[in-house]
């Protein structure tokens, strides 16, 4: 009863400061936390932690921005945190990848509705596959060559689920190792030659394969996965250099375009389960007022000039921006999934168990 | 190269990077003593103020953190029991039982001395050896790390004191609550008991804490004595220099030591958590007289502890030559490379050589700084082993309550803290070994999943006898638990002696705990039959499978003796009368109370309030403190909680019944 009321009071409270206040003072000498729910180090604290630096110079009034990290529950843990701050008046923000595959099949763990929480902005994140030299001389030598190994992490991981669909739909004979911690850890298998073919993000392996494995002959790029806007339109992506996207790979293979259900299901994924994989939100019920100063301030970090010069040093590239609209659609797609999509991936995870 | 070197030199000899290199130096030792925090969150806390510096400061800071949180996390390992992270597990053996003698001087005198050693021979190893890491590396794939896993975890179970039986019964409750949660191989979740808490593992600091720190603390509540059992008057013999001269004596051991840690240490994932082990064992195992190793031998500090500080540089250079992180703390400096725009890999050791000198100068200098700062500390810092009881164990408790909380900030942390308390209460009691569960945390994923791994990718078990150093480490496996079970290995001290000194309150409590595991371990076999797919409890069943039958032959024994015990003293109510004076029961039970009572006025007040008024109710009543003291002790734990873990770290506190967030 008394915590009853006293939450109450400082819901009034802070709702009534909320109303006084304007975008100017909102956040001055305040410090705002910015969650991320993988451990410090990973990429995922890196892009967050360089886009929080930023960030803060471009909210009226400058606050202090604290990055914690609260990793578990496979990445749902934060969300769930966020979930369980609604209607408590916090003002903080949840920064961290959204796993789709999660929303889509209803992952055991993940009790927040993603689709209910307020989102600010989002970043994708390019992937791609390559493979090593000594089982393929060449990149058109895939469909012939037996007994591969992909190599992959947790079977519902977006990498695992993204190449093994496109080495089915290109017909390729192929064993699936899943269980690897992450993709540094799926790396060095394939450079101890205990598995032949990796699905990465973009980054990693313009910063780590790159350097030490394909300068020196042992790995080919092979495809990249391309980026599909909500409208169904391939969304140019420079960074990828010569790489071609995987459409493109098969049909410089087969003569033709890819077609059928498994391609159907990967059309599916791609504008939503790669449409958006840093995604920062805010609990439910969040004040207007700091909503929509957040919304427009990470808007404006993603043009500042100063940080895609940064982001280029870290990653080698700039991450595609999604909006908040256009994010929010992507959710939705997720959390409203067809019918058969969700059955066909609970029946491809567990396939690759 | 030398050019390289002598680049590198230069690069941390100038102005400011020195400065910060000792900035680093400061903060990781206060880091490293605090049980709970260490390099991790050290490093988390620093990275945000290097993004605007030059990379050569900037890693100068980064690098003294990471470098010497290994050596001043001896100092709870050493005073207090509490390993100060997993690399000081092993010193606990023997550099507790030191402070105990009251020589918890002489241990830090050697622990410093080698740690600065180590440091130093292993950077300048690593950097000789540049040229050969690789092969080596990659010459080890899956089956060898689950091979050296499993070797780590008997090595753990044999050598820990107790029985070996009761060592490896242990290894399997620990591997089996690393199968708590999602699993790595499928994502289905096992074990969690429909508690978000556990859906990703239990983590280990609370485990730790736990299971070494409450039972200490404990026992100097209960029987109201200083950690160390002799007055400081009678050691005179067990000064700081003895500890130095020590090292002199067993040079060659050092020398040893920092070979196996330097080595060892470059295996990414693996090498920093089980190398400590090895070099102890190794200790153990070249050591002629092996009588006093678990009692208090010098040489099971030495070991360990040149071997910890030599693996840093060896843990670095995969991170920096080849990208591969082996720790999370090599995984925040990786990211810190990245942040500043550069790349992991041949660069490293081409255009940007004289930047990878510098790091390996920095671990190197860090290292001697740090010794020779903690060696000034060392004596005013080993007075605390003759402080009365009451007047330590309150702080501590608060210190490792927090501790705890750093791992992920949720009551489970503090529920799990207890939990192994009492646990750890128990297994004290009753003569379990204590390291082989932490250990076998560290490794229990790391071993799964490269079982896992292994065989989705070598058909068969062919590869258990077709790679040469998977049978290396094979013999290498059977040779320890051979020799140990001949007793030619194991210390005497270490070996349990069924008819001498084991008395009844050890085997009725040792007896419930056969009980306990015995039915956990039934619970969870039938509870992982019930899982779908093969790869998700295949590995708890292949543990389960080996800790049944060892239980209940533990189980048998120990009710063997309790009957025999219960025969001597005369009936049961005698025995039990005997086991809970022995036990100290109901001082035992009071304290739990007050441990309780913390917990649940953290969910009332929270815990800024709940802690010091634990202390200070605790110095009032317990420790018969003035009111003012006890009022004074409990502002001074409430700055503490205050400014450190709120204010510098940035922490959430419980929200509260009375106060919310």
């Amino acid at each position: 009863m008394i915590r009853n009321l006293i939450a109450t009071a400082m819901i009034a409270t802070s709702l009534l400061a909320v109303q006084d206040a304007t975008a100017e003072d909102f956040y001055e000498g305040k410090t705002v936390f910015v969650y991320v729910g993988r451990p410090p180090g990973s990429g995922a604290d890196l892009a967050v932690r360089s886009f929080v630096r930023f960030w803060q110079k471009h909210i009226p009034g400058q606050p202090t921005m604290v990055v914690k990290n609260v990793p578990g529950g496979g990445g749902s843990r934060v969300w769930n945190l966020a979930w369980d701050k609604k209607k408590t008046g916090a003002v903080e923000i949840f920064f961290s990848p959204v796993s789709g595959m999660a929303i889509i099949v209803k992952q055991k763990g993940l009790r927040a509705d993603l689709a209910k929480m307020p989102l600010l902005g989002a970043l994708m994140s390019p992937n791609m596959t390559f493979a090593r030299t000594d089982r393929l001389q060449s990149a058109k030598d895939l469909p012939n060559v037996k007994g591969l190994r992909f190599g992959g992490q947790a079977p519902a991981h977006r990498f695992s689920i993204l190449g093994r669909l496109t080495l089915d739909i290109l017909g390729v004979e192929y064993r699936n190792v899943a269980g690897f911690s992450g993709s540094s850890s799926v790396f060095n298998a394939v450079r101890r030659k205990e598995v032949d073919i990796q699905t990465a993000p973009l980054n990693f392996y313009r910063f780590t394969v790159e350097p030490n494995a394909v300068e020196s002959g042992d790995v080919i790029p092979l495809w990249f996965n391309p980026i599909i806007n909500q409208s169904g339109e391939i969304v140019p992506l420079p960074a990828a250099g010569d790489i071609p996207s995987f459409i493109d790979f098969y049909e410089s293979i087969n003569g033709t375009p890819p077609a059928g259900e498994l391609f159907e299901m990967y059309k599916w994924l791609l504008p939503n389960v790669n449409g958006i994989v840093y995604a920062a939100f805010m609990p439910p019920d969040s004040p207007e007022l700091a909503l929509q100063i957040l919304r427009d301030s990470f808007a404006s970090v993603t043009e500042d000039e100063d940080y895609r010069a940064e982001e280029r040093k870290m990653f080698g590239f700039n991450l595609p921006v999604v909006s908040s609209e256009e994010g929010t659609a992507i959710i939705d797609n997720m959390a409203n999934a067809p019918e058969h999509v969700r059955e066909f991936l609970q029946q491809y995870i567990k396939k690759g168990r | 190269m030398i050019d390289g070197m002598l680049a590198g030199l230069m690069l941390v000899f100038s102005w400011p990077t020195i400065g910060y290199l000792f900035l680093g130096v400061i903060i990781g030792m206060w880091v490293g003593a605090v049980p709970g925090l260490g390099g991790v969150v050290g490093l988390v806390l620093l990275l945000p103020f290097t993004y605007s510096m030059e990379p050569a400061p900037a890693f100068a800071l980064l690098m003294g953190l990471y470098a010497v949180t290994s050596t001043s996390d001896t100092i709870s390992a050493i005073l207090l029991g509490i390993p100060g992270s997993v690399a000081s597990q092993a010193t606990i053996l023997d550099g507790y039982p030191l402070a105990k003698k009251g020589q918890a001087a002489r241990a830090f005198g050697a622990a410093y001395t080698v740690s600065a050693f180590g440091g130093v021979f292993g950077a300048l190893l690593m950097a000789a050896s540049l040229p050969i890491i690789l092969p080596i590396i990659f010459a080890f794939g899956l089956p060898e790390f689950l091979m050296l896993g499993l070797l780590g975890l008997t090595m753990v179970g044999v050598l820990s004191g107790g029985s070996i039986v009761k060592g490896l019964i242990v290894g399997a409750f620990g591997l089996l609550l690393t199968t708590i949660g999602y699993a790595e191989a499928t994502g289905v979740p096992r074990f969690y008991l429909n508690t978000e808490y556990l859906l990703d593992g239990i983590p280990i600091i609370p485990i730790a804490l736990g299971l070494f720190g409450i039972p200490e603390l404990l026992e100097m509540a209960v029987k109201n004595t200083s950690i160390s059992r002799v007055d400081a008057a009678d050691t005179r013999d067990g000064g700081m220099m003895r500890g130095v001269k020590d090292v002199i004596v067993h040079r060659w051991l050092t020398l040893r030591s920092a070979l196996i840690g330097a080595y060892v240490g470059i295996l990414p994932g693996l090498g920093g958590s089980i190398v400590d082990w090895i070099a102890y064992g190794h200790a153990v195992q070249s050591a002629k007289d092996k009588s006093q190793f678990g009692k208090g031998d010098i040489r099971g500090v030495i070991a360990p502890e040149t071997a910890n500080n030599a693996s840093r540089a060896g843990a670095l250079i995969p991170t920096l030559a080849f990208g591969i992180p082996g720790s999370l703390g090599a995984a925040i400096l990786l990211s810190a490379l990245v942040i500043k725009g550069l790349q992991p890999g041949p660069d490293m050791l081409t255009v940007n050589l004289d930047l990878t000198f510098s790091m390996i100068w920095d671990i190197a200098i860090a290292n001697v700084v740090a010794a020779g700062l903690l060696m000034l500390l060392s004596r005013q810092i080993s007075k605390v082993a003759f402080l009365p009881a009451h007047s330590v164990v309150p702080g501590v408790m608060v210190v490792l309550l927090m501790g705890a909380w750093v791992a992920t900030s949720s009551m489970g942390d503090w529920w799990t803290c207890l939990a192994m308390g009492v646990l750890g209460y128990a297994m004290k009691q009753g003569g379990w070994p204590r390291p082989p569960l932490i250990l076998a945390l560290v490794l229990g994923t790391l071993i799964e999943t490269n079982y896992q791994l292994t065989m989705q990718i070598y058909d068969g078990l062919s590869w258990m006898v077709q790679r040469p150093i998977v049978v290396c480490i094979e013999i290498a496996i059977v040779v320890t638990i051979v020799l140990a079970a001949r007793g030619i290995t194991r210390p005497k001290s270490m070996r349990a002696k069924p008819h001498e000194g084991h008395g009844i309150a050890e085997s009725f409590m040792s007896l419930g705990l056969s009980a306990a595991m015995l039915a956990l371990f039934i619970w969870a076999y039938v509870a992982a039959q019930a899982f779908e797919d093969p790869a998700t409890s295949e590995f708890p069943v292949v543990v389960l499978l080996t800790a049944i039958p060892l239980t209940l032959l533990a189980f048998a024994q120990d009710a063997r003796l309790s009957v025999r015990g219960i025969g001597v003293a005369g009936g049961f109510a005698a025995a039990w009368t005997a086991a809970s004076e022995q036990w100290g029961l109901r001082l035992s039970l009071t304290f739990f109370g007050y441990v309780l009572g913390i917990v649940a006025m953290a969910y009332t007040v929270g815990q800024l309030f709940a802690l010091p008024i634990f202390v200070a109710i605790y110095a009032r009543r317990w420790g018969r403190f003035s009111w003012a003291a006890s009022f004074t002790y409990a502002a001074v734990c409430f700055l503490i909680v205050w400014g450190l873990y709120v204010k510098i770290m940035k922490l959430h506190l419980y929200p509260s019944l009375l106060f919310g967030g």
